[in-house]
Formats: C-alpha cells, sequence, structure tokens
C-alpha cells in the first residue's frame, strides 16, 4: 500500500477515556438542565454565544493553543474528544467551530506576534468569532479564480471584491479573506494572500442568503474600499494559498465530517427500543452495519488525529475520510426512512421526525462544503499518481 | 396528426408553463392559494379529467388524467389537483353528480368510527397528513367500518378540527380532526372493498406521476446547469465525474417514466393494475435517494439556495416518495406476495 495511505492504529489512553467521560457527563448535565436540544447538522447550524462562552470556561475551546495564548496546550487527541462528544450529542458549537478549528490553528503557524496576542485569547473565550472567505461567484470548485483584491495605497490596503457562500458571516465577528495581492497570472495560486478582515468595519456589507430551507446561514459579504493594515496579513504576502492548503487536512478529517446526521441515528435506536413491531431481522442488520461504518470512520478520523499530533502529512487520507463520513451520514437518513415508516416534518411533535426532516434538508450541502466530493477524490487520484 | 389527446397535453404544459411560476410556488408556501392558477385549470376542465362528457366531466380517460398529473408534478405545482380528479371520479363512479364545491382526499385514517343514526351518520376519529384541507371545502374519505363494510364519506370541512401540518416542501398536510361530526346519509356511500381498493391505488399512482414529472424536471435542470456553469474554464459537464453523474440520472429518471406510464396505462386495459401501481411507487420512491443527491452535487451551492428553484422539486421528491407508504412499506408488500405464492417468481410476472 502506499506509504500515505498507511494510517498507525492509534488507541486512546486511560486518560484520555477519563477525560471523554468528563465531557460527557457535562453534556448531560446540559441536557438535564434543558440548555440546549439535540439536532442535526449542529456544527454547521447550531449558533450560540452562550454555549461556545460555557465551553470556553471549560478551557474546551481552542483548546491546543499553548497556554501563553489563552489555550490549554493540549493534544489534538483531546481536542479529538471534545469535537466529538459535542457533534455525538448535537450540541450548538457553530459559533466558534471555525475559529477552534482552523483559524486558530492557522494564526498560531503564520500569524504574528500581535495577531496571535490579539485573537487567541478571545478566541479560547469562546467570545470571538471567524468565517472563511474562500468561495466567489466564478471561484468555487476552481478556488484560485478569485478576483477580490488588495491593493496597497500609501501604508494601508484596500480590499474591494466579494465573497460567497459565507457560512455565519452575519453572526461572526471576523474573516479570513484570501485575495489577489498581485495581478493573475497563468499561475492562478500565486499573488494571493490572507487577511484578517473586521466584519464589522467601513465598507463591509452583508447580504443574507436564504437557504432553501428557508433558514439564514449562507451570506454574501462584499467589500468596497476596505482598509486594512500591514498588520492585518496573515503570514507571507503571496503565500496565501499554500497557507490554506495547510488547513485542509484538519478541514476534512474532523468527525464533523461523518457526525452531522448522528444525533438522527441515535434517536432512530430510541424509537426501536420502544416499538415491539419492529421488524427485527432487517433492523438489526441494518443498525449492524452502519455500527460498523461509524467505528471504522472514528478509528480513521483518530489516526488522522494522532498524524496531525504529529505533524504528519494526512491530506490525502482526510480526503477519503470526508468522502467516506459524507457517505454515512446520507446512509444513516436513507436506513432511518427505511426501518421506521414516518413522513419528515420540521414541525412534527416527534422528535424523530424533526431530526430526519432536518438531516434530509441540510444534506446536500455535506457532500460539497469543505470541497465537494468529486474534487475529492480527483485530489485521492492525484495522490495515487494517477 | 396530432391528436385531441396530445392537444390537451400541449395545452396544459403551456397553462403550467406560463403560470405555476417560482413565485406561486413560493407564495403557495406561505399559505396563499393560487386562485387565479386554480380557476384557469378548472375552467378548462382539467379538475374533471376522466369524467365523461354527460357525467359534466370533460372526457378523455384516466389515463390522460395521469399524463397531466406528470405534467402538474413537473412544475411542482402545489395544488390540490390529483385530489380534486381522483374525489370527482368517485362521485361519477358511485352515480353521484359532480360536486361544485372543492374536494381533498385521504386514504390515511387510523380507527375512524362510524354510527348510523336516524337522520345520518356520526363521524369520530382522526384522518392524518390530508393534503390542502385549508384550500378544499371537503374531505372525501374510504372508511372501513369494525364491521369490515367501506363507505365514501365526504365531510364538510368546517364541521372538524384542524391541526396544521407540512411536508418539507411546505405543502400542507394537516390532521383532520372529527369529533361527533355529525353528517347526512346522502354523505355516507356504500363502496365495495374492490372501489375501495381502487380508489386506493389510483391515489398511489396520481403522487406516482407526480414523481415521475418531477424527476425529469430536476434531470432537465441538471444538464443545463451543467452546460452553463464554467469552472476551471470549462462547463462543468465536461468534466467526466459529472458526466458520470449525468448519465445516472438519466436513467432514473427515464425509467421513472417508464415504469409510471405502464402503470397508468394500466388504468385502461385494468391488467394487474393495483401490482403495477405498488411496483412503480416502490421503484420511484427508492430512486429518489439517488436522483435527488445527483442534481443537488452537480447544483452545488447555488442549487442549496432558496432563491433557485430545484429545492421546489427536491424537497417535493423527498416528501412525495414517503407519502402513501415509503418504498420500504410496499416493497414488503411485494415481496411478501411473492414468497407467499406457490409459484415460481418468473410464473407470478
Ligand atoms: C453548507 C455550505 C457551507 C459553505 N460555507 C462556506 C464558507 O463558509 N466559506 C466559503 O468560502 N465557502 C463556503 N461554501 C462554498 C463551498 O466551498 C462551495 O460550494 C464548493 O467549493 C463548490 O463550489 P460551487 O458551489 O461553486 O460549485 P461548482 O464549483 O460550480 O461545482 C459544481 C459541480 O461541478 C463539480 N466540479 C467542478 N469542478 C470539477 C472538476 N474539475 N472535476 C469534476 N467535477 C467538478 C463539482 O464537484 C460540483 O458537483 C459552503 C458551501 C456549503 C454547501
Amino acid at each position: 500500500m502506499e506509504a500515505s495511505l498507511q494510517l498507525p492504529v492509534s488507541k486512546a489512553s486511560h486518560s484520555l477515556t477519563e477525560f471523554r467521560h468528563e465531557v460527557r457527563a457535562f453534556i448531560q448535565k446540559e441536557l438535564d438542565a434543558g440548555s440546549f436540544q439535540p439536532d442535526c447538522d449542529s456544527w454547521l447550524a447550531g449558533f450560540s454565544r452562550e454555549w461556545s462562552m460555557k465551553m470556553g470556561e471549560k478551557g474546551w475551546v481552542g483548546m491546543t493553543f499553548p497556554k501563553e495564548y489563552g489555550g490549554q496546550g493540549e493534544s489534538n487527541l483531546k481536542r479529538y474528544v471534545v469535537t466529538e462528544e459535542m457533534l455525538a450529542a448535537g450540541a450548538p458549537v457553530a459559533a466558534h467551530w471555525i475559529a477552534d478549528r482552523q483559524t486558530g490553528p492557522l494564526l498560531l503557524k503564520y500569524g504574528t506576534e500581535y495577531q496571535k496576542q490579539t485573537f487567541l485569547p478571545r478566541i479560547c473565550k469562546g467570545e470571538v468569532y471567524f468565517s472563511i472567505g474562500l468561495s466567489e461567484p466564478n471561484a468555487g470548485s476552481d478556488l484560485a479564480n478569485i478576483h477580490t483584491k488588495a491593493v496597497k495605497e500609501s501604508d494601508e490596503w484596500l480590499l474591494n471584491g466579494s465573497k460567497i457562500w459565507t457560512s455565519g458571516a452575519h453572526l461572526q465577528d471576523y474573516m479570513i479573506v484570501l485575495c489577489r495581492t498581485e495581478k493573475q497570472t497563468e499561475k492562478k495560486h500565486e499573488g494571493l494572500s490572507q487577511f484578517i478582515v473586521d466584519l464589522r468595519a467601513k465598507g463591509v456589507s452583508i447580504r443574507p442568503i436564504t437557504l432553501m430551507t428557508g433558514e439564514h446561514h449562507f451570506n454574501e459579504v462584499f467589500f468596497e474600499n476596505v482598509r486594512l493594515s500591514d498588520e492585518m496579513i496573515v503570514g507571507e504576502l503571496g503565500e496565501g494559498w499554500k497557507q490554506g492548503m495547510a488547513e485542509l487536512a484538519f478541514e476534512r478529517s474532523g468527525p464533523e465530517r461523518f457526525l452531522s446526521t448522528y444525533p438522527l441515528l441515535e434517536e432512530m435506536i430510541t424509537v426501536l427500543k420502544q416499538r415491539a413491531d419492529a421488524d427485527s431481522t432487517y433492523a438489526y442488520t441494518e443498525i449492524g452495519k452502519l455500527v460498523a461504518t461509524l467505528v471504522t470512520l472514528r478509528r480513521m478520523s483518530f489516526s488522522i488525529a494522532q498524524l496531525l499530533e504529529e505533524d504528519q502529512p494526512a491530506s490525502l487520507v482526510a480526503s477519503l475520510v470526508k468522502d467516506l463520513g459524507n457517505q454515512f451520514e446520507n446512509t444513516i437518513i436513507e436506513t432511518a426512512r427505511m426501518l421506521i415508516e414516518s413522513e419528515p416534518s420540521t414541525h412534527s411533535e416527534q422528535q424523530y421526525e424533526r431530526l430526519l426532516a432536518k438531516a434530509m434538508l441540510h444534506s446536500p450541502g455535506f457532500t460539497l462544503r469543505g470541497g465537494t466530493t468529486e474534487i475529492l477524490r480527483s485530489i485521492v487520484g492525484k495522490g495515487l499518481g494517477l | 396528426m396530432i391528436t385531441i389527446e396530445r392537444m390537451l397535453i400541449d395545452t396544459t404544459e403551456k397553462l403550467f408553463k406560463q403560470t405555476c411560476t417560482k413565485e406561486l410556488i413560493n407564495d403557495s408556501e406561505n399559505g396563499i392559494f393560487p386562485k387565479i392558477f386554480w380557476n384557469e385549470l378548472d375552467s378548462m376542465g382539467i379538475t374533471t379529467i376522466g369524467v365523461p362528457e354527460d357525467c359534466d366531466g370533460s372526457g378523455f380517460t384516466k389515463l390522460d388524467a395521469f399524463a397531466v398529473l406528470k405534467i402538474a408534478g413537473s412544475f411542482a405545482a402545489p395544488i390540490p389537483l390529483a385530489e380534486s380528479i381522483i374525489a370527482n371520479w368517485q362521485y361519477v363512479e358511485l352515480g353521484l353528480p359532480l360536486p361544485n364545491t372543492k374536494q381533498t382526499i385521504s386514504m390515511i385514517n387510523e380507527d375512524v368510527d362510524l354510527q348510523q343514526h336516524s337522520e345520518g351518520w356520526i363521524i369520530n376519529g382522526t384522518f392524518n397528513r390530508v393534503p390542502f384541507t385549508q384550500w378544499a371545502d371537503e374531505l372525501v374519505s374510504p372508511v372501513k367500518t369494525t364491521t369490515g363494510k367501506w363507505y365514501l364519506l365526504t365531510i364538510p370541512l368546517n364541521l372538524t378540527t384542524t391541526a396544521p401540518d407540512s411536508n418539507i416542501a411546505g405543502e400542507s398536510r394537516n390532521k383532520v380532526i372529527c369529533q361527533n361530526t355529525s353528517i347526512n346519509s346522502s354523505q355516507v356511500i356504500a363502496m365495495t372493498p374492490e372501489h375501495a381498493a381502487q380508489f386506493i391505488h389510483e391515489t398511489l399512482l396520481g403522487r406516482t406521476m407526480m414523481m415521475a414529472g418531477a424527476l425529469q424536471q430536476i434531470l432537465t435542470m441538471s444538464i443545463h446547469h451543467a452546460k452553463e456553469r464554467q469552472q476551471f474554464g470549462r462547463p462543468i459537464g465536461k468534466f467526466q465525474a459529472i458526466k458520470q453523474q449525468l448519465a445516472v440520472l438519466t436513467g432514473l429518471a427515464t425509467s421513472a417514466n417508464v415504469i409510471a406510464d405502464s402503470a397508468a396505462t394500466a388504468t385502461v386495459d385494468n391488467i394487474q393494475f393495483q401490482t403495477e401501481v405498488k411496483i412503480a411507487k416502490t421503484y420511484i420512491s427508492q430512486s429518489i435517494s439517488k436522483a435527488v443527491p445527483i442534481a443537488h452535487q452537480i447544483h452545488a451551492a447555488i442549487g442549496f439556495t432558496h432563491e433557485h428553484p430545484l429545492h421546489q422539486y427536491t424537497r417535493r421528491l423527498w416528501s412525495w416518495r414517503d407519502e402513501y407508504g415509503s418504498e420500504a412499506f410496499w416493497a414488503k408488500q411485494i415481496g411478501e406476495n411473492v414468497l407467499s405464492s406457490s409459484k415460481s417468481l418468473w410464473n407470478q410476472l
């Protein structure tokens, strides 16, 4: 097998398991107190400042960041446990998700001391949120085709252009914007830079794009002569593409790539247990297949967390986790339909039907966000030397 | 030569194209009844297709009516058209005059209790997920009594309470509750079990035709998008991955249309109508879980927005596949029938 496909078998240590129990107990206490309703796709749609700050107090946001920047200096594996437990419970973690997952690590790796001091402690408190400013109307899969540009004028940069499909920009504070700082040439990936942009700055306007579900999640964000100082450049000018690509392994291998519909699976099992007429052989088989896939994906994702902990390359296997994980998320929906006859409805009295409706309505996004399935598969193909 | 049936299809299609707009569909989700559209269909006689002209219908056959319902599905028409047409058929077949009120129908009713008394009947019970009750005057439904007799009930909706609900396409699917609802004798008509079964299967086929139409539409939209949307300097339809997906979607939509048309044809020569309908509903419902993801994948982010009309079809397909029994429900019946027969499978087909 290709060396890049060789994944180490990583088992959780005793202390990690104990930590997991601690997180689980915390979530249970909150559930009992009614602080949240378990929901599908909660890392994208469950925005709760209160919840994020609560997690911040526990030290569970930015927990891998060094202590000097407000973090806990903990391992990726511990972070893995927190994210997995939150997603399995369907907790509203969307507010801080991007900051915790990618902005923080990006700034730690490439940011200036000023940037680290300014943003990281507040990220860790769960009170400052970031969005991803990549896609543009004509730059989706072909991301390098972006046209938003920053031009230097005396000692400031002027940012002009727009970003589209920006999750949560209307609720978040800052955006990491990928833009052109040099004229586009044949080599589209060159001359791109990353800036930190305050979403409330003068010249930034945010237009909602309603989802097919009727929810406001996406936005189109316009920049009109937005003034940026040199201090807002992340890393090196012109290195934006490379820096952005480095985030991808984190972005694609996490448990959010296979647990978006997990609350539905849990609820399905609750309902099946209560039903005397459950067609047992069929139900057992189907649930068994889901469990086998789930456990495999968890092992795989956990192994990648281990690789990332050791600073080893993992982008190829991360793509595999996302692809397999997205398929699993959809299989849960289809299995639910087969096992429990119902008609999904977003305002049903039954939690099961509500979760099913939410999962179904959000499902088109699973295989698009963070790189479409087609793009992931072509990355895998390239990785195999095809 | 252009047949009269062809003309019916062409004019209907034209009307839907002009009138059943994205805005009209969105408005209907906000509770606005598309009155002008409905009146136009009514005045064209579309609501009484399959009812003979000497019974005040517009003639044609049930086959033609099902072809019209496929068009309705291919435009995501948010109106109780299938419900009205099928209710009208029941009236005529039971020898009753066509009503000039608006009907919706139900084939899902749990434990409805019917009691006869000197002046009429008392109904107690619930009808679940009844389409568009707020836009209808009466609910028409076959009901089986505890003694095993079938009746076709016409229940004035103003005598009932409704609990609002909707499917994930935002089409109302309300709960109709009858609590000591008193209706007169002319609103309770005895029917044979065969007739009740016919009603149920026609209702099922109505949804099936609409699914076939909507599938055809998402294929058309996906092909269009694949030709229009450019990435990496060329239309995305030029990428092998997209070509492969489109080929699969084409297979799904085409086969769905074949089995839907075949089931509709069985209304005319009546060979194995009920089996054919169950097969069509099962086949098409199960193909939705492959077809819808492909259409969304090809459209990507733009197709995930409310602005783009794709969701008006995909949300309907997700809903309709489970209405009146999902593929799990009907496949189980088909399977049970096959396994309980002493004949080989081949001899049962
Ligand atoms: C829920 C959700 C949240 C998102 N959040 C954000 C966000 O916060 N910030 C942000 O910047 N973006 C965000 N996006 C945008 C996302 O990154 C894009 O949707 C994605 O990159 C695809 O771009 P596109 O939608 O323009 O599709 P297109 O690139 O137009 O693709 C259309 C279809 O063509 C296929 N295709 C394209 N090129 C090729 C090729 N070379 N070979 C084979 N197939 C190809 C695609 O796979 C897809 O099926 C989000 C998207 C979703 C759905």
